[in-house]
């Protein structure tokens, strides 16, 4: 029994194994590995993207995707950026808002004329990117503002406020999802949108919500982005989308929907801030290291797939 | 009288439903409705229920006219039905399906009070002692757990009157109906009312106050329990009980198709067959026999565990639709417009694909041929169509079900397995079909068919299995096909 | 029940890209007389030939009901290999590109199908991996060929004043649309993508006819690369950026619906040559290049609002 028991927990805490696993190996391999800086600085390169994981993950759970919020932090980035010389709240709001925009755009498209939004983010995704380099005249933008770069580099006990922010947004979200009428709502919802519908769930609703959700967070993200070196340019996201999926799906969160946690997501992210960190360690070049982000973003979906298949039988 | 249903009608295109139908409730009674498949108890059900609205006729609800415009109404009324698929949802635990829509609210606006959630679920569970943690994922269920936990679900409404309940025990072993028929008489101590839908008239006679039987689209009769006929109830269900017509057999008693250990895990148990040539094997079986995967992993389209198909002496194997088209076994699905289909192509895309890619069997098509193809098969088998290059989608059920049979012929099958080859389809096509089926069997081909009215196999089949929770029951050969026969052995009588 | 209706409104509908493609040409030759020059229109065939190509077998995979998302990092990757050869060996230069889109486009394929996943996610993740692969054949750097290759001609010579690469790419289109309409394996790919369940108990191997499509779109990439490639003189890692967009707006606006099972080849050419005459058109209105992109993603959400048969089902 207590074998079984074990074995259980293996299969459960997979994704927390490899991680400790990678951090045990480069502890090993590399002085550096486990100093503050170094702890400190895997945190910080994926707070950005992180904060993407949190709403991407609500939207897989719920059936959804949205294949833009790439384009939605560049569009975030660029226009904190711009309308920083008005102040930097100001900028912050200006990013903030244009991410809540195209969130809700993608949003009332998906739910409203009953589209895939796999298709309709698709298009957001390409025309939110001419949007960008229409702004930026194809050219990297620096803000005016020398206070701007305060929201990145100002640091709490020597963390950078990105991470913080990270970190409580994670909290915020978790509880949320999981203790929420909101959040629970999402499940039932990616658990079976029909008997939701039928028991008086509002259901478009909800979508809506989750797409407006994650536009915000692409957007903050974007901000906080441009914050780093006050600069913003049309090239910020193009791999953002493949990041933040393989991130959600390595969790263990699947696309299937209907089950999952922001702790599942964050596993997910923190394992390929490990894996980059290892790459970066070994001096592996970035060429590789994006076509083992393709590679394993494919590998993850695959599993996926066959663990859905497994279930279908029965 | 808690509902009385009066002289309601409904047509769909091509049938009438229900014709002229009467049907009373009690308060806290037990009202069961028997009838065979297309007798129009789900019809009404649907009406009940808000699926469907009904032509004409009155519904009184506590001595009131209602009029049920949608499934919303009908809650509002207190109905609840509980459907053959279970409408929950899997991956959320048990207390959140049963409160699903209605999650106790916390003291902080917009979240859950989950302490209570569970205490709640927990109350309502005991009071029907039903020994399941409300924590517990409800995929962890077994299906009749699940099937409880749909009905507990129902009961929360808040003013539950009626609970309908279709074929509640099809999935279900005998310990667990007697546990189901336990919260049954407890929901009828809190003055709930059930109407129960069922073919297993032995659990019927056990649980009903009342038993209505239906057939045509009418009420045949409302009997009381102290009344109870197994033998007048079956007459009612099927009304002038159909012998078997006459039908050729070939002389030659050669055996062409062959099954022996098919087991389907949950479904199948150990399933084995003979088939003769020009011979029409029929298989029924009511829901959950395991007829519908039985033939489906003949032809590939489910697994099976273990597997032996013989064609003619020779063991052959068979893991896609196109090995078994290899050796002259088509596979005519359930449901067309999902699996038969192509309904943005036109009739002639339709008839050609078997012929195309076995038959013709060349990388350049020739349409010419495609046209004459199609004209002789709507010709032989009386498709009507305003031309060959119309859309499938604008013909009618019956034509187009012509033409899937066409497709069939088209590649001289030695055996054609049809899965409720009538399904959806008027009455003058049927008979088409039924001539159809009985012409190629007189040439030689074996046809083995699975229906859901057991009255076709009356008309078409020269032997009939009965299948029942995964095993052949009996076995009906020439002048033994008749519906009494049929149905007797199918609900266990 | 007969709804053939208004037998002119019927092929009003079915031909409405070309309509408005006509339209607009008309439109815009009137308005902009730089539009209406020969030169122009030359130069207009000209750029759509590369896109025309991967569009051509882009149309293939949607019409199985799938996307090909790599062909735009395939393109990057089969380009700079191509354009490596040319200093030494102009035969190796085809021939290998070639081999390796008929490795990819299974590879694609094989892993969409055995596994049952979603193509787009799939194909993203492939777009990732050559994009990578092509930098790192590269270095990063843009690598440099020769001029005068023995198929240089393609891409630089002229028939009738009509540049050869034209006429190729009018020649595969036709090739593809015969074995689209009058072969065994275009209805084929027809069912698939209609009704894959009826496919299937009609005895038709899904899987195999999708990677087939697959590696079709693969090849079509090398081919493309071949125009391209014959005509430059330098190669860089990260040409085909964005190609993949180019060549599914092109689809999509064409008239193929992204469900599958409806499509054509010669609805594609008028989707590349709307594509080509709206960004023509705003090019020569002095629109900046940024804009294209908001015009093509603009135009993508239309198209697929527009295409019904991409509705979910109504729930509940």
């Amino acid at each position: 029994m207590k074998a079984e028991k074990f074995r259980n927990f293996i299969i459960e805490q997979k994704i927390l194994l490899i991680i400790v696993a990678i951090g045990i190996f480069l502890w090993i391999s590399s002085d550096y590995f486990l100093t503050f800086q170094n702890i400190t600085n895997i945190f910080q390169t994926i707070s950005f993207e992180g904060m993407i994981v949190i709403g991407m993950a609500m939207l897989i759970i719920i059936g959804e995707i949205d294949l833009s919020v790439g384009s939605i932090m560049a569009f975030g980035a660029v226009l904190s950026v711009m309308f920083q010389s008005y102040g930097v709240f100001t900028g912050i709001l200006a990013g903030i808002t244009g991410g809540i925009v195209i969130g809700l755009m993608n949003g009332l498209i998906t739910t409203k004329l009953k589209l895939p939004s796999i298709a309709v983010t698709l298009g957001t995704m390409v025309f939110l990117n001419g949007v960008v380099f229409a702004l930026t005249k194809e050219h990297t933008i620096k803000g005016t503002n020398e206070n701007f770069v305060l929201i990145s580099q100002t640091e709490l006990f020597r963390i950078p406020l990105p991470v913080i922010v990270f970190i409580i947004l994670l909290i915020i979200f978790e509880i949320i999802l999981q203790r929420s009428i909101l959040g629970r709502h999402i499940f039932a919802i990616g658990g079976n949108a029909t008997a939701s519908k039928f028991f008086g769930l509002k259901v478009d609703m909800v979508r809506i919500i989750c797409f407006t959700i994650t536009g915000f967070l692409a957007g903050l993200a974007g901000v906080m982005l441009a914050g780093k070196l006050n600069i913003a340019s049309g090239r910020i996201g193009g791999s953002t989308a493949v990041f933040v999926i393989t991130a959600v799906l390595l969790g263990g969160i699947s696309m299937e929907g209907g089950e999952g946690s922001i702790f599942k997501a964050f596993q997910g992210i923190l394992l390929l801030g490990i894996m980059n960190n290892a790459m970066v360690i070994m001096k592996i070049s970035s060429f590789i290291q994006e076509m083992i982000r393709g590679l394993l973003l494919i590998l993850i979906v695959v599993i996926d797939a066959i663990n859905i298949q497994k279930k279908r039988y029965l | 009288m808690l509902l009385e249903i009066k002289k309601v009608i409904k047509t769909f295109p091509g049938t009438v439903a229900l014709d002229e139908v009467d049907f009373n409730l009690k308060k806290g009674e037990i009202h069961a409705i028997v009838g065979e498949n297309g007798a129009g108890k789900s019809t009404l059900m649907k009406i009940l229920s808000g699926a469907y609205k009904k032509d004409s006729g009155t519904i009184k609800f506590e001595d009131k006219k209602v009029a049920i415009g949608n499934v919303d109404a009908a809650r509002a009324l207190g109905i609840s039905m509980i459907y053959q698929e279970l409408e929950n949802i899997q991956k959320l635990s048990v207390a959140e399906n049963v409160f699903l829509g209605k999650l106790p609210r916390s003291r902080v606006p917009g979240f859950v009070n989950f302490k209570k959630l569970m205490i709640e679920t927990k109350k309502i569970l005991k009071e029907f002692d039903i020994d399941i943690d409300p924590g517990r994922k409800l995929a962890s269920l077994t299906t009749a757990e699940q099937q409880f936990i749909e009905i507990i679900k129902a009961i929360t409404v808040k003013n539950a009157r009626i609970i309908i309940m279709d074929e509640p025990t099809s999935s279900l072993t005998k310990k667990e109906v007697e546990k189901l028929f336990l919260i049954i008489k407890e929901l009828k101590k809190k003055g709930i009312s059930i109407i129960y839908i069922s073919h297993r008239l032995d659990e019927v006679v056990g649980i009903a106050d009342r038993i209505s039987i239906f057939r045509d689209g009418k009420n045949q009769g409302v009997m009381e329990k102290s009344e109870f006929d197994t033998n007048k109830i079956v007459s009612l269900m099927i009304g002038r009980e159909l012998k078997a017509a006459e039908k050729s057999v070939s002389k030659e008693k050669k055996i062409i198709f062959e099954i022996k250990r098919l087991s389907i895990r949950n479904k199948i148990i150990d399933f084995n067959m003979k088939l003769y040539k020009g011979e029409i094997l029929g298989i029924v079986g009511l829901m959950g026999s395991g007829k519908d995967e039985l033939v489906k992993s003949i032809v590939g389209l489910w697994p099976a565990q273990s597997k032996e198909i013989y064609f003619l002496g020779k063991r052959i194997n068979i893991k896609h639709p196109a090995d078994a088209i290899k050796h002259g076994i088509i596979y005519l699905p359930e449901e067309r417009k999902l699996q038969s289909l192509f309904l943005d192509m036109s009739v002639s895309a339709n008839i050609s694909p078997l012929w195309l890619f076995n038959v013709e069997n060349k990388f350049f098509m020739n349409t010419k041929k495609e046209i004459e193809l199609t004209k002789t098969y709507a010709k032989r088998l009386a498709i009507r169509t305003p031309s060959v290059s119309t859309l499938i989608v604008y013909l009618s059920g019956g034509n187009q079900q012509k033409v899937i049979f066409s497709r069939m012929l088209t590649i001289k099958p030695k055996l054609m397995i049809l899965n409720d080859p009538t399904r959806g389809i008027d009455v003058g096509s049927k008979e088409e079909i039924y001539n159809i089926i009985k012409e190629l069997a007189s040439k030689g081909v074996s046809i083995f068919i699975l229906s859901s009215e057991i009255q076709e196999m009356t008309r078409v089949a020269n032997r009939v299995i009965v299948l029942s929770k995964g095993e052949i029951r009996d076995e009906f050969s020439d002048k033994d096909i008749t519906t009494k026969n049929l149905i007797r052995s199918a609900m266990r009588v | 029940m007969s709804k053939k209706g208004n037998k002119f409104t019927n092929i009003l509908r079915d031909q409405s890209q070309l309509i408005i493609l006509i339209l607009l040409i008309v439109i815009f030759s009137i308005t902009t007389p730089s539009f209406r020059t020969t030169g122009n229109f030359v130069n207009l065939l000209k750029q759509i030939t590369v896109i025309g190509v991967i569009s051509c077998g882009m149309t293939i995979v949607v019409i199985t009901g799938c996307l090909d998302l790599s062909v735009g990092s395939v393109f990057s990757l089969l380009n700079v290999v191509s354009i490596s050869f040319q200093q030494s060996n102009n035969f190796l230069g085809i021939f290998i590109p070639l081999i390796m889109a008929v490795v990819i486009g299974f590879l694609n394929g094989f892993v969409i199908t055995k596994f049952k996943v979603n193509s787009i996610i799939a194909t993203l993740g492939s777009l990732s991996f050559y994009a990578g692969a092509a930098l790192l054949y590269t270095n990063g750097a843009i690598i440099a060929g020769v001029t005068g290759t023995w198929y240089g001609f393609i891409g630089r010579g002229k028939l009738l004043g009509i540049p050869i690469h034209v006429y190729i790419f009018f020649i595969i289109a036709i090739i593809y649309q015969i074995l689209l309409n009058n072969t065994t394996l275009g209805r084929k790919i027809k069912y698939v993508g209609t009704n894959t369940t009826a496919a299937e108990i009609a005895g038709i191997r899904s899987n195999r006819i999708r990677t087939i499509a697959f590696i079709i779109s693969s090849v079509s990439v090398a081919i493309a690369v071949l125009i391209y490639s014959s005509r430059m003189t330098t190669g860089s890692p990260v040409t085909g950026a964005g190609f993949e967009f180019d060549a599914i707006t092109a689809v999509v606006i064409g008239g193929t619906s992204l469900a599958g099972g409806k499509g054509s080849i010669f609805k594609t050419i008028i989707g590349v040559l709307l594509l080509a005459v709206i960004i023509n058109a705003l090019t020569l209105y002095n629109v900046p290049y940024a804009f294209q992109n908001i015009v093509k993603g603009f135009l993508i959400i239309i198209a697929i609002i527009i295409d019904i048969r991409v509705r979910r089902r109504i729930e509940g």
